[in-house]
């Protein structure tokens, strides 16, 4: 079992470090010694979920592109209205939750 | 005439990996802190102005996690510490190292490297701005949203379509193919097959710069990273 030794070289009193804290882990088993702070977990804010719906409706949108050109494509009307789907999603009450499909 | 083929291929002793941070790849990213890019699921990538970024390119932020950030000051004297390893005997892989968000207010900018206890310093005297200075191995291109990659990689990455015609190596030997908005990279998973370096004992990346780091989408513009695989 890997023995993990954590000392908190900033405050070495603080039991649960924080943002920025330099942590120290040896690996007793292997003597190997790594130093890097401590950040704090991440939480995905409503930012980021807006942005990562918008990124994945930028990309279908740049996917479909060579269908719009061509009128005698089996999926072309289907296309043009999941584009149009796409384009007005972010103002619906479905994003960023619901996509849109083909 | 005979040629000695052990001069260009050299043996398993070697291994042919350099352990001078100079041999590191060294290129530049969008103008602005958008410009770098993790892919993180199917349909999910962040860009280092998120936090999400980070999050991921630190792993657990634990003792075996390869990749390390701080959140560095606005100002500093001397030089900020990303990471401190040491793995004596059996040393490990430095991969890549990404600065902060250069803008206007930094006027100068220095990675700062001791592998095996021999310093080395890459310096940025003239920084362009706007932009992250990378080194080590880092993919071309804008990662896509999607689970179907198919064309929108080259696409969305512009790269390609402006390689060409747009290249550039700055006056501090950074590689900037499009200086522009839409220079844009993305941290890969395959580490060891891209640009690296090998270190037999202890790696330490540290940076340094004079000026001030100025934020563009928030307080991650500040961070810096190194990542590095433990043999």
């Amino acid at each position: 079992m890997t023995n993990i030794i954590t000392e908190n070289l900033t405050e070495p009193s603080r039991e649960n470090p924080i943002q920025g804290d330099k942590i120290k882990f040896t690996n007793t088993e292997t003597g190997s010694i790594i130093i890097k702070h401590y950040n704090e977990p991440y939480v995905e804010t409503q930012e980021d979920i807006d942005y990562l719906a918008r990124s994945w409706r930028d990309t279908e949108l740049i996917s479909t592109d060579h269908i719009v050109p061509l009128v005698d494509h089996p999926d072309h009307a289907a296309t043009l209205a999941y584009r149009v789907a796409l384009r007005d999603w972010p103002s619906t009450s479905d994003f960023p939750d619901t996509k849109p499909t083909l | 005439m005979s040629s000695n083929l052990t001069t260009f291929f050299p043996g398993a002793s070697g291994g042919g990996v350099s352990s001078d941070p100079n041999t590191l790849l060294k290129t530049a990213c969008n103008n602005l802190s958008r410009g770098l890019f993790m892919k993180v699921g199917n349909t999910t990538s962040y860009h280092a102005g998120a936090a999400g970024f980070w999050q991921y390119y630190a792993g657990g932020g634990n003792a075996d996690s390869l990749g390390s950030y701080v959140l560095l000051p606005t100002t500093t004297a001397s030089f900020e510490t990303i990471v401190d390893f040491t793995n004596t005997g059996k040393g490990g892989k430095l991969c890549n190292i990404i600065s902060p968000l250069i803008r206007s207010g930094t006027t100068a900018f220095t990675f700062k490297i001791t592998i095996d206890g021999t310093q080395t310093l890459i310096s940025v005297p003239s920084p362009i701005q706007e932009g992250r200075y990378l080194l080590g191995g880092f993919i071309q291109g804008e990662t896509s949203y999607s689970n179907t990659i198919s064309t929108q990689f080259a696409y969305q990455g512009l790269a390609y379509t402006n390689y060409y015609g747009t290249v550039n190596k700055t006056a501090d030997g950074f590689f900037t193919p499009y200086v522009g908005a839409n220079n844009y990279y993305t941290v890969p998973i395959s580490l060891t097959t891209m640009s690296h370096i090998d270190f037999k004992d202890s790696c330490k990346v540290e940076v340094g710069w004079t000026g001030t780091l100025q934020l563009y989408d928030g307080t991650v513009d500040r961070n810096a990273g190194a990542m590095i695989i433990q043999n």
